[in-house]
């Protein structure tokens, strides 16, 4: 079997109601025996940037034979030899992707067989939800969305925001005391067996404030803190990680077997986010996961995407000893749109998926009729100052 | 699918011997493994019989799920027999699930990362001039490297300088008898428990330019190893010793070591094996697998190498020469230093039942060498 054609898929996800939305990215591999591999890249935000790294992945990878996976990656990796940065690890974690696909279907297997197979019945989830502004104007939109969450999908966690999204506007005491009630409002509304976890989302910059904000969040008992600080300095995580009263968890932001070692030397997580459509694919998931088991760390795979990462996700956590839950989103329509099936969440479990390969197909008709319309931008954010903030 | 039996198999060559494993289904695929014959081969035998009833009705496919629930079911932490009855499960696993995907296990995982294996030979002879000519013969079949257990017979009655001395010897007349260009490779075994004597004997080899180190002190204690690895310019290897991803954990967050050599015989198999390569290519260290047990594990070996990207060479014993061959129903043989990389599903290798069962075990250990003063010495 060999590779004849490796397309990168841009579709719009913008809609009049939602205009700026990003775009969904896809790998769509073909080969020469009919057989054709998918996978999706993480919308960094140069998309185009990404499309342009697929291709030129593709001039190296076209010709040979699919199955040929732990090469192909070196191959790659390799052969752009600086380290490829956001748009070009999406584009080789896409087609990554798309190899394990076909590899799988040539076998008339599903993935999680190549990964030493089921290993979990089915996969918990947990539900992100938003917590609002400071005085509390989105707490019943946040409630109605939990008590649905609980009564419908069954839904036995959550994840929010441990401050407010005006916090940058108060004074700091404020900001954190508004989020210790608003986080105690869902403490509530969820009940006092439920797990949450909070997204600190690497926007607080001091150690020390971020330590403060954890400690007073202990009332709420959390599952963990995500991303308490910037992802950059290692160490600075793994001293933080030392006076964490509760689970540090981070690693979205990660690339690589090789970041997530240093993260592991330098003591700094309990529970590791890996991004499967930027971090190297399963490649490299899998990779890093053996690594994390052996330090005695969970995996609880990052997942804002669409339907075809998230059951890619689904295959990653049917197999890995070490994984503990796995992040979800409702699907927009739009996204539902892009495939032909969509994961089912039941009493706060996904069913584990079948296969063969992943076991989803894309819609490319569908994909076709939302063309590229712009780069997607995460907008600007202040300090109360008008200095930069952090996303 | 589903597992209907476990049956292993115990013979020897005359020399030493061999345990072989095989776990059938219910859809007429068998899968072979091969555990270690760490010494107390009946253990082994015995955890196999007491155990196969977890595994018994279980779906094949699950080799994680498999492995971690015998692992946990035992509740201590595991040793040697229990890593190399799970080892042997694991090959067999593999095995049947290349032989149902009808690809070579290699193909399983992603492979393969290369078009052939690059083997490294063991030179066995007794004296310098013996081992020096054992490598010349081999130099002529097409071997590019190869590694020696420097120690003279009998040298823990001997006064130490004499054996440093007869160490720079041995090297120094094999050097001179494979030419400036080959890889040569010298293990110590894990005989010396002194760091010093260790370091001591790296020195008084550097100029022969050697390919790395082995086991220059003892396993147990992974800061001795690490202490030499900081203080020798040589690399360093190890690793056959150790099981599970968190003993070599402990190697890679340490930094105590170059080159990492699981055997897949006791490691925890090709599973774990496989997450222990990627622990170590993140580390930057490479894997050179210990393969001294016969040509199934030299077809677990070429697998494995053909599966990861960060692999090195090979441990090769002359397998195909050797009497253990008999044991298998394939005759793998390196060409010019290199294993070809086997085509058929699965391992591609199957027991011959017949001269097993002809071959009954008898009893086999190590030995007991002891020092000058009759205080235990290690093998």
């Amino acid at each position: 079997m060999k590779i004849t054609k490796v397309e990168c898929l841009v579709a719009s996800r913008s809609t009049p109601e939602t205009p700026g939305a990003g775009n969904s990215m896809f790998v769509v591999t073909h080969t020469d025996e009919g057989i054709t591999g998918i996978g999706e890249s993480y919308g960094v935000g140069p998309d185009l940037a990404t499309k342009e790294w697929v291709g030129y992945f593709a001039d190296q990878i076209i010709g040979h034979d699919p199955t040929r996976i732990e090469y192909l990656w070196a191959l790659m990796y390799q052969g752009a030899r600086f380290p490829p940065g956001s748009s070009g690890l999406a584009a080789l974690s896409g087609i990554d992707q798309s190899l394990w696909d076909i590899t799988a279907r040539s076998y008339d297997i599903p993935v999680y067989d190549l990964l030493g197979g089921r290993y979990r019945d089915r996969i918990r989830g947990y539900l992100d939800v938003q917590l609002g502004d400071s005085d509390g104007s989105g707490l019943d939109a946040m409630r109605s969305t939990v008590r649905e969450a609980i009564n419908g999908a069954g839904y036995t966690a959550f994840k929010i925001n441990p401050l407010p999204n005006d916090w940058r506007d108060l004074p700091w005491l404020k900001a954190v005391d508004a989020g210790v009630e608003l986080v105690g409002a869902l403490r509530d509304a969820a009940g006092p067996d439920a797990e949450i976890g909070m997204d600190a989302h690497a926007a607080v910059f001091e150690p020390g404030r971020l330590l403060e904000l954890a400690n007073a969040h202990i009332v709420n008992t959390p599952m963990f803190m995500e991303e308490p600080l910037r992802m950059e300095n290692r160490h600075a995580m793994g001293e933080l990680r030392k006076k964490m009263p509760y689970a540090l968890a981070t690693g979205e932001c990660l690339y690589t077997k090789f970041e997530f070692s240093e993260l592991f030397r330098a003591g700094a997580a309990d529970i590791i986010q890996p991004e499967v459509c930027i971090v190297g694919g399963m490649t490299e998931m899998r990779k890093i996961a053996a690594d994390a088991e052996a330090h005695d760390i969970s995996v609880a795979p990052h997942n804002p995407m669409g339907p075809l990462a998230t059951t890619v996700n689904l295959h990653f956590d049917a197999a890995i000893p070490n994984f503990l839950i796995q992040e979800m989103r409702p699907f927009t329509d739009v996204e539902l749109s892009f495939v032909k099936s969509s994961p089912v969440v039941k009493d706060g479990h996904h069913v584990i998926p079948t296969g063969p390969g992943w076991g989803i197909d894309l819609d490319v008709d569908a994909i076709a009729e939302r063309p590229f319309e712009s780069n997607w931008y995460r907008g600007d954010r202040k300090l109360s100052d008008g200095a930069v903030a952090y996303i | 699918m589903k597992i209907t039996d476990i049956k292993t198999y115990h013979c020897h060559d005359g020399r030493r011997t061999s345990i072989f494993l095989q776990v059938f289904t219910d859809e007429g695929i068998t899968g072979n493994g091969q555990p270690y014959t760490i010494g107390p081969d009946e253990a082994i035998i015995a955890t196999a019989e007491s155990s196969k009833n977890w595994f018994i009705g279980q779906d094949p496919s699950r080799i994680e799920w498999l492995l971690r629930r015998a692992k946990n079911t035992m509740r201590f932490p595991l040793g040697a027999v229990e890593w190399s009855f799970l080892s042997g499960v694991d090959h067999a696993l593999w095995d049947i699930a290349g032989k149902r995907a009808g690809v070579p296990i290699y193909k399983l995982f992603g492979g393969p990362t290369r078009d052939r294996v690059r083997v490294y030979h063991q030179i066995h002879g007794d004296t310098a001039d013996e081992q020096a000519a054992e490598a010349t013969e081999l130099l002529a079949e097409g071997y590019t490297a190869f590694k020696a257990s420097m120690f003279p017979p009998e040298w823990q009655q001997m006064p130490w300088l004499a054996v440093v001395r007869e160490v720079v010897n041995r090297i120094g007349t094999l050097r001179k008898a494979v030419g400036d260009h080959i890889d040569l490779a010298v293990d110590l075994h894990s005989k010396l428990r002194e760091p010093m004597r260790a370091k001591q004997i790296a020195e008084a080899l550097s100029d022969f330019r050697l390919m790395f180190v082995e086991e220059p002190v003892r396993p147990d204690y992974i800061p001795s190893t690490a202490r030499l690895r900081r203080e020798l310019t040589v690399p360093l290897a190890t690793g056959e010793n150790l099981f599970g991803i968190t003993q070599f954990a402990e190697l890679f967050d340490q930094d105590a070591v170059d080159i990492i050599q699981p055997d897949l015989l006791v490691c925890g198999g090709l599973l774990e094996g496989r997450k222990i390569a990627a622990m170590a290519e993140a580390n930057y260290v490479t894997v050179a697998p210990h393969n001294p047990l016969g040509l199934l594990s030299t077809a677990l070996g070429v697998h494995y190498a053909a599966s990861i990207n960060n692999f090195t060479i090979l441990e090769y014993h002359g397998d195909h020469k050797r009497k253990k061959a008999m044991f298998v129903d394939e005759m793998w043989v390196p060409v010019d230093g290199y294993f070809e990389l086997p085509t058929k599903p699965g391992l591609g290798m199957e027991l011959n039942l017949e001269t097993i069962a002809a071959n009954p075990p008898k009893h086999w250990n190590r030995g007991f060498p002891t020092d000058a003063e009759g205080a235990p010495a290690f093998i």
